[in-house]
């Protein structure tokens, strides 16, 4: 044969071929940022015999793949790992592909489902729940929860984790109507307080955890709590401020609403809601008892808290893998109920849980719910619960088995449970993000020392934008 | 075949074969081009007419977007925004990355260490750079009250004052001034010397010398560096986007642009209606209105440079 000598220019343009021909393959479809979660981590918490699956279901021929999509701190992650595994031993014919998304997960999400190619099997949020029940991403569960209700036992669900997960189509409500998800994990927030604090202030907690202590009793308290230079600068205060969700507990305690009992209008200007709005922004003009927005700017409620700059902090279960991760002695904390409106005797608190759904367009739905019944299933829960983020578990009868570990700070961490009576739902619409925004900007006018804006001015212009948001389903163009 | 026509075809395949290697070279950049630029370009133009929101089809909205961009009260503070943040920190990054290098370009001892010295913020990555200086502008411990406490001046909230939060982003723009000086560097020292020489000898002083030689020679790269600046300012995002994601209020999870959208920057805005709303249609169209306005500016100093640019090589054509 011929010997053919390759010169300088066939040389190049082999490599130019070559180079071009890589370029193409780096060009495959791109795969979203999802980080899938390795499977030989041990947990030994994780015990085979805690899984229950022992329904009856048609066993396919072949094994199937099915997505799971999650997003929750990275801590829980092997945990939830290790159930997965679980479940695909228990059941040889389905495989689960834990696919945790520490990052942008909603947006992931978005990518998928533009590209048809959503997870089976969809952890989810209550707050945007709707907008993407709307945007069609989420399947109606509400036939398999018809079907499979006993063995569901719906009755063990806390009944308000129940509705942070229906929505009605028809009439765009949420809390009611049909089963988009179920709940697996969340709770509602709480008053922590930093145990060296109240004793360097010398005051006491209120008896029972606060059980029965109210506004006065609370304003009182936060009173003692600061401390201030001669200069009046504020070496600590009682609490710091939250944004405008997190005093969702002030406002509805104290007679206010962020919308109507039907959801479809703004009821923050109502004379009760300003009322309301008006006692939770004299805790920082009038009474002082929370710093000003120039006092500790920067520095993360964790470091407040743990440095003693901030007596008490108002939160949810999820803080507690963060503060538990600090030495006793170094931190101290314990929990407080809510205080209770004076004059009523009644208090309601913020709740929020996290959800798992069915992706629409799974090829497996049959699968996939039964996975969806292993996660919440009551024997199961306090595994998932503790992966997400230390929460409280969506079951009746797992709640103390789940949440109360007597080895582990709190002392007491029953309140958490036993503030049930009062949690409730956030004023969620289709349009969360966007009332957020509107919300947020006179928010901070009521907030910020500078502007001073009056809460019955703010509230009216919140209202205007809110309404209009509810009525045409987009920001007004002034807001 | 006579033997003209055989090496005329011959020709002829050599000329389509180098074609072919020409584009077989250029590829990687065309397929670049085409597939991260053009094509995306192209895609969001088509959007800019429609209402999208990734998940669901696209929907033929006409000149909804724009009709609403006219409309839109935050669009005009992000574009007041952004135009008061170019209109000074360019200029202002200009003199003193100019000044800088004048400063880089004496023949000093250890000039490489400062040259260095200046540069090496600017290898920052962004995010951290915007933490830092949050922590300078912080207004109970941060560096800056404490540089007032100097000179008996009483402290000002920085980043949490609507007044001052501008200034201080364009003042903490200084930080990364090293690229820019180090064009204006090169710029510098390829001013021939037998310019310098031939003023000297015309009589010229050191600031003759430097107003009449100096700034004309290094024009072009004046005019580069100001395009560019231009540009960037118009794009500023990742700053006010770290510095921004928490505000006064709390938590933010939906809201950037500061105290009162004080630093509700053009892109800032973009990207919160695009990736927050989900209205990629309206976010494209703001894309488009980006692009345009940059064009026109990048026009008009096209225009303007034929007054003050000076092209050695056109001169001498």
């Amino acid at each position: 044969m011929k010997e053919r000598k390759l010169n300088r220019r066939d040389f190049l343009r082999l490599s130019a071929a070559a180079a071009t021909g890589a370029i193409m393959a780096a060009c495959a479809p791109a795969t979203p940022e999802v980080v899938e979660v390795e499977k030989e981590v041990p947990v030994e918490k994780v015990k085979k015999e805690t899984v229950v699956v022992e329904k009856e279901v048609a066993k396919p021929k072949e094994t199937i793949e099915l997505d799971y999509s999650f997003s929750f701190a990275v801590g829980g992650v092997p945990d939830m790992k290790r159930l997965c595994e679980v479940y695909s031993e228990e059941n040889p014919y389905v495989d689960i592909k834990p696919l945790y998304i520490a990052e942008r997960y909603y947006e992931q999400l978005e990518m998928r489902a533009a590209a048809g190619d959503l997870p089976d099997a969809i952890y989810c949020a209550d707050e945007n729940f709707p907008y993407y029940v709307e945007q069609g991403l989420y399947r109606n569960l509400q036939p398999y929860v018809e079907q499979y209700r006993e063995e569901l036992d719906m009755d063990d669900f806390i009944p308000i984790t129940l509705k942070m997960f229906r929505w009605s189509p028809e009439i765009k409500v949420y809390g009611k109507g049909d089963y988009y998800a179920l709940p697996f994990s969340g709770g509602p927030i709480l008053w922590y307080y930093n145990k060296a604090v109240f004793e360097d202030a010398g005051v006491e907690p209120p008896p029972d955890q606060g059980w029965d202590w109210d506004m006065n009793d609370f304003l009182e308290l936060c009173k003692k709590l600061v401390k201030v230079d001669e200069a009046g600068n504020m070496l600590r205060g009682a609490f710091p401020l939250p944004g405008w969700i997190y005093p969702m507990p002030f406002i509805r305690t104290m007679g206010g609403r962020y919308l109507t009992e039907d959801k479809k209008k703004c009821a923050m200007s109502t004379p009760e809601s300003v009322k309301a709005i008006q006692f939770f922004m004299d805790l920082r003009h009038k009474y002082r008892v929370v710093p000003l927005s120039t006092e500790f700017a920067g520095i993360g409620s964790t470091d407040l808290f743990r440095e003693g700059k901030i007596a008490m902090n108002i939160t949810g279960p999820w803080w507690l893998p963060t503060l538990r991760a600090i030495p006793k002695d170094v931190l101290d904390f314990d929990l407080l109920h809510f205080p209770k409106n004076p004059e009523t005797g009644e208090r309601i608190v913020r709740s929020t849980y996290d959800g798992i759904t069915i992706g629409k367009g799974s090829r497996y739905p049959d699968a996939a719910w039964e996975f969806v019944m292993y996660i919440v299933d009551p024997k199961n829960q306090p595994i998932v619960a503790r992966a997400d983020e230390h929460s409280l578990s969506c079951r009746i009868s797992a709640l103390e088995s789940s949440f109360i570990h007597p080895e582990e700070r709190p002392e007491h961490q029953e309140v958490f449970i036993d503030s049930q009576p009062y949690w409730g739902l956030q004023p969620i619409t289709e349009y969360w993000p966007e009332m957020w925004t509107i919300i947020d900007k006179y928010w901070e006018k009521m907030v910020l020392e500078k502007i001073q804006m009056d809460v019955g001015e703010a509230t009216a212009k919140i209202c205007e934008g809110v309404d209009y948001l509810l009525e045409h389903g987009e920001l007004p163009a002034k807001y | 075949m006579s033997t003209i026509a055989t090496k005329l075809l011959g020709q002829r395949t050599r000329r389509w074969r180098e074609t072919i290697t020409g584009y077989l070279f250029t590829s990687p950049f065309l397929v670049g081009f085409l597939w991260f630029t053009a094509i995306p370009m192209a895609i969001a133009f088509y959007l800019a007419f429609t209402k999208y929101n990734i998940i669901k089809p696209a929907e033929w909205v006409g000149l909804g977007n724009f009709m609403r961009l006219t409309q839109d009260e935050r669009l005009r503070i992000a574009l007041f925004n952004t135009a008061f943040y170019a209109g000074i920190s360019v200029p202002l990054y200009l003199v003193t990355s100019f000044l800088a290098s004048l400063a880089m370009n004496l023949k000093i001892k250890g000039i490489r260490w400062y040259r260095t010295i200046f540069y090496l913020p600017s290898v920052t990555p962004a995010v951290a750079s915007a933490m830092l200086w949050v922590w300078i502008f912080n207004p109970q411990w941060g560096m800056a009250n404490s540089a007032l406490d100097l000179f008996g001046i009483r402290h000002q909230d920085w980043l949490l004052d609507p007044h001052l939060a501008k200034p201080c982003l364009i003042f903490m723009g200084l930080w990364g001034l090293g690229p820019t000086m180090v064009i204006f560097l090169a710029g510098l020292q390829g001013v021939p010397e037998s310019l310098y020489e031939a003023a000297m000898i015309d009589g010229a002083g050191t600031w003759g010398r430097f107003w009449n030689v100096t700034v004309p020679i290094i024009s072009p790269v004046i005019f580069f560096n100001l395009i560019m600046g231009i540009i960037g300012s118009f794009q500023i995002f990742t700053t006010a986007f770290v510095m921004t994601a928490a505000g006064a209020g709390g938590s933010r999870s939906y809201g950037v642009g500061g105290i009162q959208d004080c630093l509700l920057f053009y892109v800032l805005y973009l990207y919160q209606q695009g990736f927050y709303f989900h209205h990629m249609g309206y976010a494209s169209a703001m894309g488009w209105l980006l692009l345009t306005i940059i064009l026109i500016l990048t026009i008009i100093q096209f225009r303007l440079q034929e007054r003050w640019v000076y092209y050695e090589a056109e001169r001498r054509l």
